[in-house]
């Protein structure tokens, strides 16, 4: 379906193109949300990435990856970049700062929810830029380990390597959650 | 690791453990709590739930299309548009272009070095005119400003001097920038004599 209203846009009817942004705005900005671990700049990012898909769809050949692997590359190539500028001043971020940004973005959760939450967003943002980017796309977004590689451009190898070392390394993380 | 964990580990989207690694794990205890703690963690993840995002996330990126479109093209946009084309040249067609781009450089370059020397030359050039054209040819031949010391100039085409040595070359100036060499025959004659014996020629002639 989003491919044939990509075919209408490229046809110059820009509002179908309305449709692809709420067709796949949960899952981009699901995924930039969980790479940056901040609302506003998920949106900031994700509009970027809806907007700069627009102007460049000449560049988009359906023949080579669907729309969405297209779409998902371009988020990921802008919120890396953004990751790069941010990085000191996410580390620098206060403990009590961080639950109150938390509770602020999640005000209908329970305190037991959020404390969950908060140590698995914690033991995410502990992993690799390229550990997460992988484990986020497959687990959170459910996309397959090929369309994963067409998006990082790594062979599937690789993925599969980063995946298995992104768990260990959850599981390391987690080990009190899991309750072993 | 077990064959059998990994196996598990890269199928990690499948709701039930294997039989196949639930009966290892009866047996092999390292495997079993592996398996569990990967199960473990694939229950806990999606607890980690998204904020709910603007409502109207979709119109403003829709809005913002408009207004890009709206917008009166500036000089940069164009530029920046012109600049975004991708050329796709294969790789060695690029780098013999760039060894030619690099050959052309380094040969004007040489072109130029060697077109400096010749400005040099003609620095010299200008200092005999400025000298055939003021002090004449007797001042010439000893005058400090002069290229070729050596070489005998003649100021107005009838007085030329010459000096004693092997390497004479008499010249004429012209005017105007242009001197014009004078062969020699007899280069052991001074000038004068040649010019008198050709006068006394002209002159008996003349008598017949």
């Amino acid at each position: 379906m989003i491919e044939e209203w990509i075919e209408q846009c490229r046809k110059g009817q820009t509002r179908a193109y309305a449709r692809v942004v709420q067709a796949m705005q949960p899952k981009i900005l699901g995924f930039l949300y969980r790479m940056t671990q901040n609302r506003e700049l998920a949106e900031d990012l994700g509009q970027e990435a809806f907007f700069r898909a627009f102007r460049r769809l000449e560049n988009y050949d359906s023949e080579k990856s669907a729309f969405s692997t297209w779409l998902f590359t371009i988020a990921r190539n802008l919120c890396l970049d953004e990751l790069r500028k941010r990085r000191p001043v996410q580390i620098a971020l206060e403990e009590a700062d961080f639950q109150e940004s938390f509770r602020e973005e999640n005000p209908h959760r329970t305190a037991g929810d959020c404390e969950l939450e908060q140590k698995i967003m914690r033991a995410v943002d502990s992993l690799d830029e390229e550990f997460r980017e992988i484990f986020v796309l497959h687990e959170y977004e459910d996309l397959s380990l090929k369309e994963i590689a067409v998006i990082i451009g790594c062979p599937l190898g690789t993925i599969k390597s980063r995946l298995h070392r992104a768990r260990l390394h959850l599981q390391k993380k987690l080990a009190p959650v899991l309750c072993l | 690791m077990n064959e059998l964990c990994r196996r598990y580990q890269e199928s990690y989207g499948g709701p039930e453990m294997p039989e196949e690694l639930i009966r290892h794990g009866e047996e092999c205890e390292a495997c079993r709590e592996f398996a569990q703690c990967q199960q473990a963690l694939r229950q806990v993840m999606p607890r980690w739930k998204t904020p709910p995002f603007s409502a109207d996330f979709a119109l403003s990126v829709m809005s913002r299309l408009a207004e890009e479109d709206a917008k009166p093209r500036t000089f940069m946009d164009l530029l920046r548009e012109l600049l975004h084309v991708r050329l796709t040249i294969p790789a060695p067609v690029g780098a013999l272009a760039s060894m030619l781009l690099m050959f052309s450089v380094a040969l004007n370059f040489a072109f130029w070095l060697a077109g400096q020397n010749l400005a040099g030359q003609n620095l010299g050039q200008n200092a005999d005119v400025h000298v055939a054209e003021n002090y004449g040819a007797d001042s010439f031949l000893n005058h400090p400003a002069s290229s070729t010391p050596a070489a005998v100039t003649a100021a107005h085409g009838n007085s030329a001097q010459m000096i004693d040595g092997s390497l004479i070359i008499p010249r004429e100036y012209l005017g105007a920038g242009a001197f014009l060499l004078v062969p020699i025959f007899e280069p052991s004659l001074p000038v004068q004599e040649k010019q008198a014996g050709a006068d006394r020629e002209a002159d008996s002639h003349r008598d017949i």
